[in-house]
């Protein structure tokens, strides 16, 4: 896995964690508001910005793995879109939201890491805290088992690929769901196209050896 | 039988269509020897089928749509604002200081060309913005079908003109539906076409003029490109990839009754 920490190494080098404590996601609009935007810019947003909602959501809610989560992240990303939009000088509207959306869930992520190492702020059902991606447990998810089992086949693919490391998961969301090209998903996720790559490579490797247990243990089952 | 280490990078390449031709072929030529390289791409394009399968992809739930409309509307002036863009100010500043015979030049100018263009921009927009509406609101198809036999005689019942409908399912653009809309002031017929996840609003009504330059790319993301046949005009409107969309004029373009 030598890759995958050179890659964890290139990441942290590129967020620092100190210029990123300023926005959490659940801290109120800073109090300088930007100066509102005009009808037509109104107009212009509605149309370059807000039809991406749902690959924004969608990209949420599989990092994030929680609806009401995911629902704040958008929220809160378009509202941080809206006031830097008068700076928004073209360029594709969805790679846009979608870089915001995907810095919005690390703070979001970052910031329960931290809440999660106060040793009374939470119960201890939290036996996940050695995640080094700032990637919370996912306490919503049953176990592999019981998902695959429960859950239709739309079902079972959020639960595999809900069990992927999250650095797998925005790559897989970012390709396969919203067809970005190997470059766009290298400036979203602000990484080497060699590592979208591998993360690529390594999540497809891994969703189809889960999908072959899932066919497997179901021909066992119904035999 | 896993993928060969040293072609991996490559693979995921053909896989996703990033590879120029000369790799492309390379790396074609070595999954037909290798086993664990074709079993790794047919899994990952399985994997794909499944992702575009009913269901996977979320959509934002009509909670969070009305909060971000919510926010649109609380970033956003109620004051109108004086326009001070660029052409504002070479407006201004023509009407200041050219003189009658300028004026004149400039009406007949105006009347030749800036108008039939600015009518055209204004189209375009309306374009864009039917395209947008059409996304967002749920509103995308008010009759659904995959069947252009079904979709023909539906627009028969409202409109006093009958669009043709052809069927591009064979070249990777199946009918999603038609709707009736209203753009440049008179009620239009819009197809709904897909392409993988993109959507394409085909629109048409009568007309036999040629106006404005045969493609306009947006700088929003949205392609629109235009054509007349047969008496009637069509406008194309999309995020697909330009080449896509120009693949589809030409498709639509050559199926529909001169």
């Amino acid at each position: 896995m030598a890759a995958g920490a050179s890659a964890a190494q290139v990441v942290e080098a590129r967020f620092p964690a100190e210029n990123r404590r300023d926005s959490l996601v659940l801290t109120p609009t800073p109090a300088s508001a930007p100066s509102p935007l005009s009808p037509d810019e109104a107009r212009r947003f509605r149309e370059v910005v807000l039809p991406h909602a749902d690959a924004a959501y969608n990209l949420a809610l599989r990092l994030a793995r929680r609806g009401d989560v995911a629902e704040d992240i958008v929220h809160d990303a378009y509202v941080r879109a809206l006031a830097a939009f008068r700076g928004y000088r073209g360029g594709d509207g969805r790679s846009w939201i979608l870089t915001i959306v995907r810095n919005r869930f690390y703070d979001w992520a970052r910031e329960q890491r931290l809440k999660a190492t106060a040793p009374l702020a939470r119960p201890a059902n939290d036996p996940d805290d050695d995640d080094t991606d700032w990637d919370p447990p996912d306490l919503e998810q049953d176990s592999p088992e019981q998902a695959l089992a429960r859950k239709g086949e739309a079902g079972a693919l959020h639960a595999l690929i809900d069990g992927l490391p999250a650095r797998w998961r925005e790559v897989l969301i970012l390709r396969e769901m919203d067809e970005l090209s190997y470059r766009e998903i290298a400036a979203v996720t602000e990484s080497p196209i060699g590592s979208v790559m591998s993360r690529l490579a390594r999540a497809r490797s891994a969703l189809a050896a889960a999908w072959r247990k899932r066919e497997a243990d179901m021909a066992e089952a119904s035999s | 039988m896993t993928a060969c280490p040293d072609w991996q990078h490559r693979l995921q390449g053909l896989i996703d269509d990033e590879l120029d031709a000369a790799h492309a072929a390379e790396v074609e030529a070595h999954v037909t020897t290798c086993a664990g390289c074709a079993q790794a791409r047919d899994d990952a394009l399985a994997l794909r089928r499944r992702l575009g399968g009913e269901g996977v992809r979320a959509r934002a739930p009509d909670r969070l749509l009305a909060r971000l409309d919510a926010a649109i509307g609380a970033a956003t002036t109620t004051v109108p604002v004086r326009r001070s863009t660029a052409v504002g100010r070479f407006e201004r500043a023509f009407w200041a200081f050219g003189g009658a015979g300028a004026a004149i030049a400039a009406c007949a100018v105006l009347a030749v060309m800036a108008v039939p263009a600015l009518q055209t921009a204004d189209l375009e927009h309306q374009l864009v913005a039917s395209h947008v509406r059409s996304q967002l609101a749920g509103h995308l198809i008010d009759v659904a079908t995959s069947d252009q036999h079904v979709v023909k005689p539906w627009f028969g019942g409202k409109i006093d003109f009958s669009p043709p409908v052809v069927d591009l399912a064979d070249q990777g653009f199946p009918i999603v539906g038609g709707r009736l809309d209203y753009i440049g002031g008179r009620t239009v017929a819009a197809v709904v076409y897909r392409r993988g996840r993109h959507v394409i609003n085909l629109f048409a009504w009568p007309d036999r003029k040629a106006l404005g330059p045969d493609e306009a790319k947006l700088g929003d993301g949205y392609t629109l490109l235009h054509w007349t046949k047969g008496g009637m005009t069509f406008w194309a409107v999309s995020d697909v990839a330009e080449t896509d969309l120009k693949t589809f004029r030409q498709l639509a373009e050559d199926r529909s009754p001169a």
